[in-house]
């Protein structure tokens, strides 16, 4: 299964290699892009072949358009030693993805039949991937069966993060299945007696919704007193509540078996775990379209000294021979000006960058969403570092790029033509960042924790209203709120720099600004003093802008 | 030696002096640089999300438009006297000074050639930067160079015959008007092989390197126009 324009994870194994020493796995993943021609993005993952040993390379690639296949290439210095070619069918493309780790690899086949084209994939415990990002693609993880050996750390903390990020995770309460230690304390209830109900659909259900006929073995969960719950006369049958952004359901049903294998009514508890088809808070390519890069140019400055001083010149000796002794500025303005040229150029050559920072509650993290633009105005070859654990995609497909994955991190490098457009990218990761913002029950009381650091140009946005609240600085802070403060978001009487006006506006006014803003509470934004870049050009001349904004929701206290 | 007889022509020197004291051809060349100066500008922040391949040195083509247009109207015009530099004699006044025809009309071209070679080195630096940062090699200047150089002066030899046939002032300019019409816009509009002989067409076959045939039929002209005022002028000091 393959989802469209997310990262996927990719481990291919190789056969047994003819050397020893370094070799590079090149995955060309097609692309639909706005440029004529074939496009192709090339992820490239350099390795150590070992004679005589196969292996498994782990890669990331990024499909959008399945209609071409992914092309897998093995190279010895630079002579390609292998290829495969893998075709993407049109039923490996779902519209939502849910990945079950289950011994039974049949019995989600009618998930076809929810909306959003609903793809199954049947995964062990050891396929599970070990970068939360790669979860990106998926809306469901169900945990039937875990294999042994159990998840290890990197898997457990990827999953954990996804959930805690806004993902989903079904839990089938099943005797012997224990999820690891990191995941136990997320499960909403603990797990009960297993017992043989002979007629389940007398069972008066909490929801009013109807279960099948029948008898049927359930296991009894015992619910944590904050999660909801569904009982069947009595007996807790599934249990949910909130991790994070995430949730986490339990059920102590098992689908796989008789008779909810075949009971009608299963589509709309799958469907409730699926849950809402989920948009990312922060639309990364709308921020990217307001990456406006300035070209600033010293070379103004210089043409208005060089025709001054030159007329100057031919006003003041008025002579053949003053006008021989311009020819002199002329020589020096040659030299100057072809100098100028070539600095402009290699100053030209910048990445604009903002990033969003959501702190997710309680949890100690934030998803970071960065956006990145690099423009080389003049053309040339562009080199861009990104910064560690940070998984990263082009937002607009293109050629010429290729995605080096390595231990210290990715590399873009690509090639931009004279006038091409900038080639925005972004970047998706999690810090850990303790910060809170509560607002009272009669919306009078604001009280923040920033924790170590500070943020300029607060302000509570909530619909169509902005309550600005300056520099907060960090630690504690407590502000009463007037309601007259409140003012429009497009009043004059905000003044904030173009670039973080403008980025704002991104956020708000972008598919999922909506979402945002029309929360039950507002959300707090504001500008992060100090934050370490994401993207880095290489051989830049000049910094780039750069911009980090903190958008929390507040809680209602 | 050619250039210490040419030195010599008192026509060329007092036509020197006169041009360099002069204001209107100060204000003239001000005027040149602040316009090459802010398309140069103006042009240097490429024109993102608009690329395609033939734009890629479309600023230094346009500078080179531009140029070719400035000076060859401001060569043939103090030729022509439509620039009536102060202290600058015309050639039919000068046929009543000792100086021959034939001094009058070479110390009159050479003068109209070094002008605009030097109004040509007043903008090379410009040039000079807006292909450094395109990084089109410096050597692609003399094709450009060698055509504006015969275009503008052999459309400056025509001028200055005009200036020896045609005595009225509005003749003159009317006559100067039509001929650079004919030359920047007509010739555009010829058949093919002929269409090359349009300045603007030329001019940009020489930014990508090539020396168009152009600067050869233009530099006839100049000859041919210089050779037929020699001619006018020695018949009015006959008579």
């Amino acid at each position: 299964m393959v989802k469209i324009g997310v990262p996927v994870p990719l481990d291919v194994e190789l056969p047994p290699a003819a050397w020893t020493g370094p070799g590079e796995l090149v995955a060309d993943a097609p692309a639909l892009g706005p440029e004529v021609g074939r496009v192709v993005t090339s992820t490239a993952v350099p390795f150590q072949a070992v004679a005589g040993a196969s292996q498994i390379i782990h890669a990331r690639v990024v499909i959008s358009d399945p209609r071409r296949p992914l092309v897998v290439r093995v190279f010895h210095h630079g002579r390609e030693a292998f290829r495969r070619t893998v075709p993407i069918s049109p039923g490996q493309v779902p519209g939502r993805l849910l990945v079950a780790l289950s011994d039974d690899h049949a019995g989600l086949a009618s998930l076809r039949r929810l909306a959003g084209r609903v793809g199954v994939v049947y995964v062990t415990g050891s396929m599970l991937p070990r970068f939360w990002q790669e979860y990106l693609g998926v809306d469901l993880v169900v945990i039937r069966d875990l294999d042994s050996p159990p998840l290890d750390s990197a898997q457990q903390e990827a999953l954990r993060t996804w959930i805690l990020l806004g993902g989903r995770l079904l839990l089938i309460a099943r005797p012997g299945v224990r999820l690891p230690p990191t995941l136990e304390p997320m499960l909403p209830a603990t797990l009960g007696e297993t017992r043989t109900v002979p007629f389940l659909a007398a069972l008066a259900a909490s929801d009013g919704g109807a279960l099948p006929s029948g008898p049927a073995t359930v296991t009894a969960l015992v619910p944590h007193p904050a999660a909801r719950r569904m009982t069947a006369g009595g007996l807790p049958l599934a249990a949910s509540w909130d991790a994070g952004r995430g949730q986490v359901i339990e059920w102590g049903i098992d689908p796989w078996l008789p008779p909810f294998l075949e009971w009608s009514g299963r589509l709309r508890w799958w469907g409730e775990a699926l849950g809402p088809e989920g948009a990312p808070a922060v639309d990364s390519a709308t921020i990217a379209d307001k990456l406006v890069i300035v070209t600033p140019l010293l070379a103004g400055g210089a043409i208005i000294l060089y025709i001054g001083l030159l007329l100057g010149l031919l006003r003041w000796r008025a002579t053949p021979a003053g006008a021989g002794w311009s020819l002199l500025l002329v020589l020096i303005g040659l030299g100057g000006f072809s100098l100028l040229g070539e600095t402009a150029r290699a100053r030209s050559a910048r990445l604009t960058e903002a990033t969003v920072l959501e702190p997710v509650g309680v949890t100690r993290i934030a998803r970071i969403t960065t956006s990145a633009a690099v423009v080389v105005p003049y053309g040339g070859r562009y080199r861009i570092t990104v910064a560690r654990d940070m998984v990263v995609q082009p937002i607009t497909p293109s050629s010429d790029l290729r995605v080096e994955l390595s231990g210290a991190g990715t590399v873009l490098t690509g090639v931009l033509r004279p006038g091409e457009p900038a080639r925005p990218f972004q970047a998706v990761g999690v810090a850990p960042l303790l910060a809170s913002a509560a607002i009272s029950e009669d919306g009078r009381r604001l009280v923040v924790d920033l924790g170590s650091f500070g943020i300029r140009r607060a302000e509570l946005r909530h619909r169509d209203r902005v309550y600005p609240l300056g520099d907060l600085p960090a630690g504690r802070s407590v502000a009463g709120l007037h309601p007259d403060g409140w003012v429009a978001a497009g009043s004059e009487a905000r003044t904030l720099p173009e670039f973080s006006a403008r980025l704002r506006d991104a956020i708000f006014q972008g598919p999922s600004g909506g979402a945002i803003l029309g929360a039950t509470t507002p959300v707090l934004v504001g500008e992060l003093d100090r934050a370490a870049p994401v993207f880095t050009l290489r051989g830049a001349g000049a910094p780039g802008q750069r911009l980090t904004i903190l958008l929390m929701p507040l809680e209602r206290r | 030696m050619g250039i210490v007889s040419a030195w010599g022509n008192p026509v060329l020197r007092g036509d020197l002096r006169a041009r360099s004291g002069s204001r209107k051809i100060w204000i003239f060349q001000a005027s040149y640089l602040g316009i090459l100066g802010a398309l140069v500008f103006l042009g240097l922040p490429p024109e993102l999300s608009r690329f395609s391949a033939s734009s890629e040195t479309s600023l230094y083509v346009a500078v080179v438009w531009v140029q070719v247009a400035l000076v060859t109207y401001g060569a043939s015009a103090c030729l022509v006297q439509e620039i009536a530099v102060e202290g600058e004699k015309g050639p039919v006044d000068l046929v009543y000074a000792p100086f021959s025809p034939g001094t009058i009309v070479v110390g009159k071209s050479l003068a109209s050639l070094l002008t605009i070679v030097f109004w040509l080195l007043l903008g090379a630096p410009l040039l000079a930067l807006t292909i450094a940062i395109r990084q089109i090699p410096l050597v692609a200047l003399l094709p450009v160079a060698a055509l504006i150089a015969a275009v503008a002066w052999g459309i400056a030899q025509v001028g200055l015959l005009y200036s020896i046939l045609f005595e009225a002032e509005f003749s003159r300019i009317l006559i100067h008007w039509g001929t650079l019409i004919a030359v920047f816009v007509v010739t555009a509009l010829l058949p093919f092989p002929y269409q090359s002989l349009n300045p603007i067409l030329a001019a940009t076959a020489a930014a990508h390197g090539m020396l168009p045939g152009a600067t050869g039929v233009y530099a006839v002209v100049g000859i041919a126009s210089a050779l037929w005022a020699r001619r006018r002028l020695g018949r009015i000091a006959v008579g």
